[in-house]
């Protein structure tokens, strides 16, 4: 659906993000990439060994891998990002025979990360009037979710829409092939299109499930906090919402995601990662 | 109570007592091992399994989620077992023991969905040698225990309290053990008493009790290591994955066990490992 870079006088994402470790930086074990078209964002399980370096090479990886399986609208569509994931894993784990016996057995063990990507397609040159910029399809595994707001109200909610939905074992992408093989019975997918005052919220389930509480205790505020606090803001409300146990505490990414034109965005929109 | 995330800043702590005396030569039921062999092999395993849980990156030791203890007791006296441990130090961070387990290859059969046969070989470490000698000293095994632990809970006040995993298939040689349980069970971290589980191992084929509510008491010995046991709490009971096969109130006691009551006794006893929280 994507191509690579963006091109003048074409839509493309313009995105940002903000990360609230509940740790060490370095220990954080969300990760989140984005380029012109797509945006993802992975959350590394907390008892998995180097969850964060495996959510952070599935979210680059989503970025160019090409999604069209051969069944392009089917589950399996996102398999051979699977298959890449797991190749440049298995690289970048070799080990030696140097390496202590419970390394060699904690890798055995394998990791495994929640996922959710945006893939956008630009229909800008089609759109009638305030029409589309942008269409895209969104793809999740676990309760990492995608939030979908327009005029500052959500239209879609994916792939949880009630905080109740959240539990301690959601479906996780796993390095080992024997855990799961195929993405298929995990795989959630769903599409969408955005025009210029929509926004694509992507985010880890701790501040996914509080936002869908608030939702539902005081209406619209907490989308127009995800949608313009600023980095600081962020930051501070996050951590009095752990010392409150509001949020639950753990890892907390949120990658604000706007469709724009490119004569605007080109310079602005670089290939990012964490 | 029972409630506090196992962190780094809050770490938890197993203690293990083992019984090494001679009647653990005889075969344990539902498997021709030896109860000493047997025993060895899961508490291996498990020392492991805390160690894996332990370990999260490649560049760094094992977090310190949990100090860790193996006491056995047998004709041999009562001596911490761990490699590096001693009398004095009869607990450490699962770091300072993760890379002294002598390395066992061990091979396994995998069957394949397709019918496909493989063999699979892999090296696990071994930290503690099966023993099976003299008499039942857990009286003194208890003793050394409170002392372990008394300085622990007092260093640790935040953290979920100690767990305590009483392995014996006999009786204690050496006194009446529920004075020294009462007293280790007096001992608290700001979160809940210390935990006390036994488990008693058995040779004969039948079925065990297993997380009774009330007390057996038509066998003595039952009812004795019943009273020495402490409650089993909620949050371990849901975070072991054993919610709903085990009654509310249940003690974290077994008797008549095997192989595979052992295995469930210590998975049971040991599911703090998964209310590691971070940092």
């Amino acid at each position: 659906m994507s191509e690579d870079g963006p091109v003048p006088g074409r839509a493309v994402l313009l995105c940002e993000a903000l990360v609230v470790p509940k740790g060490r930086a370095a220990e954080c074990e969300d990760a989140h990439a984005w380029n012109a078209h797509r945006a993802a964002v992975c959350d590394g399980a907390s008892r998995a060994f180097a969850s964060g370096r495996w959510a952070a090479l599935l979210a680059r990886t989503f970025l160019v891998t090409a999604l069209d399986g051969p069944d392009p609208s089917g589950a399996q569509v996102l398999d051979r990002w699977l298959h890449e994931s797991r190749g440049l894993w298995a690289e970048q784990t070799a080990q030696t025979a140097e390496v202590p016996v419970y390394i060699r057995g904690a890798l055995a063990r394998g990791s495994a990360a929640t996922f959710v990507g945006v893939d956008t397609r630009d229909v800008s040159s089609t759109r009638a009037g305030t029409g589309p910029l942008m269409e895209y399809r969104a793809f999740a595994v676990g309760d990492s979710c995608l939030f979908h707001l327009r005029e500052g109200r959500p239209t879609v909610l994916f792939p949880l829409d009630r905080p109740d939905r959240f539990d301690t074992h959601p479906d996780l992408v796993p390095t080992r092939a024997e855990v799961l093989e195929s993405l298929a019975p995990v795989l959630r997918i769903t599409e969408g299109a955005c025009g210029p005052d929509d926004v694509l919220l992507l985010m880890t389930d701790a501040l996914a499930q509080w936002a869908l509480e608030a939702a539902a205790e005081s209406g619209s505020t907490v989308w127009t906090f995800l949608e313009h606090a600023s980095r600081d803001e962020f930051d501070v409300r996050v951590r009095e919402l752990r010392a409150s146990r509001a949020m639950k505490e753990d890892d907390v990414s949120l990658v604000r995601c706007r469709a724009v034109a490119t004569a605007r965005a080109a310079a602005r929109t670089p290939a990012q990662a964490s | 109570m029972y409630e506090q995330e196992i962190s780094r800043r809050n770490p938890g702590c197993f203690l293990f007592l083992l019984d090494q005396s001679y009647s653990m030569g005889a075969p344990i039921s539902g498997s021709p091992a030896p109860k000493a062999s047997a025993l060895a092999a899961m508490i291996n395993e498990l020392l492991y399994a805390v160690v894996l849980e332990c370990t999260k990156d490649f560049q760094e030791l094992p977090r310190h989620y949990f100090d860790v203890g193996v006491i056995g007791y047998s004709g041999n006296g009562v001596r911490p077992l761990l490699p590096g441990t001693s009398r004095r130090r009869a607990l450490v961070p699962v770091h300072a023991y993760a890379g002294t387990g002598r390395p066992v290859e061990h091979s396994r059969t995998l069957r394949r969905a397709d019918g496909s046969v493989e063999h699979e070989q892999t090296t696990v470490p071994e930290w503690i040698q099966p023993l099976n000698l003299g008499w039942t000293p857990m009286c003194e095994a208890l003793g050394m225990a409170y002392k372990v632990l008394r300085g622990w809970v007092k260093e640790h006040r935040s953290s979920f309290p100690p767990i305590v995993l009483n392995i014996t298939d006999g009786q204690a040689t050496d006194g009446d053990p529920r004075g020294p349980a009462r007293r280790l069970t007096r001992l608290e971290t700001g979160d809940g008493r210390i935990l006390l589980f036994n488990l008693h191992l058995s040779e004969a084929q039948g079925t065990p009790m297993s997380f009774p509510v009330l007390a057996p008491t038509e066998v003595p010995q039952a009812e004795l290591l019943f009273e020495m046991s402490s409650a089993l709490p909620g949050s371990l009971v849901q975070a072991s994955g054993y919610g709903g096969r085990i009654a509310p109130g249940a003690r974290g006691f077994v008797f008549n066990g095997g192989a595979t009551a052992l295995m469930d006794f210590l998975r049971i006893g040991t599911s703090t490992t998964s209310l590691i929280g971070e940092h």
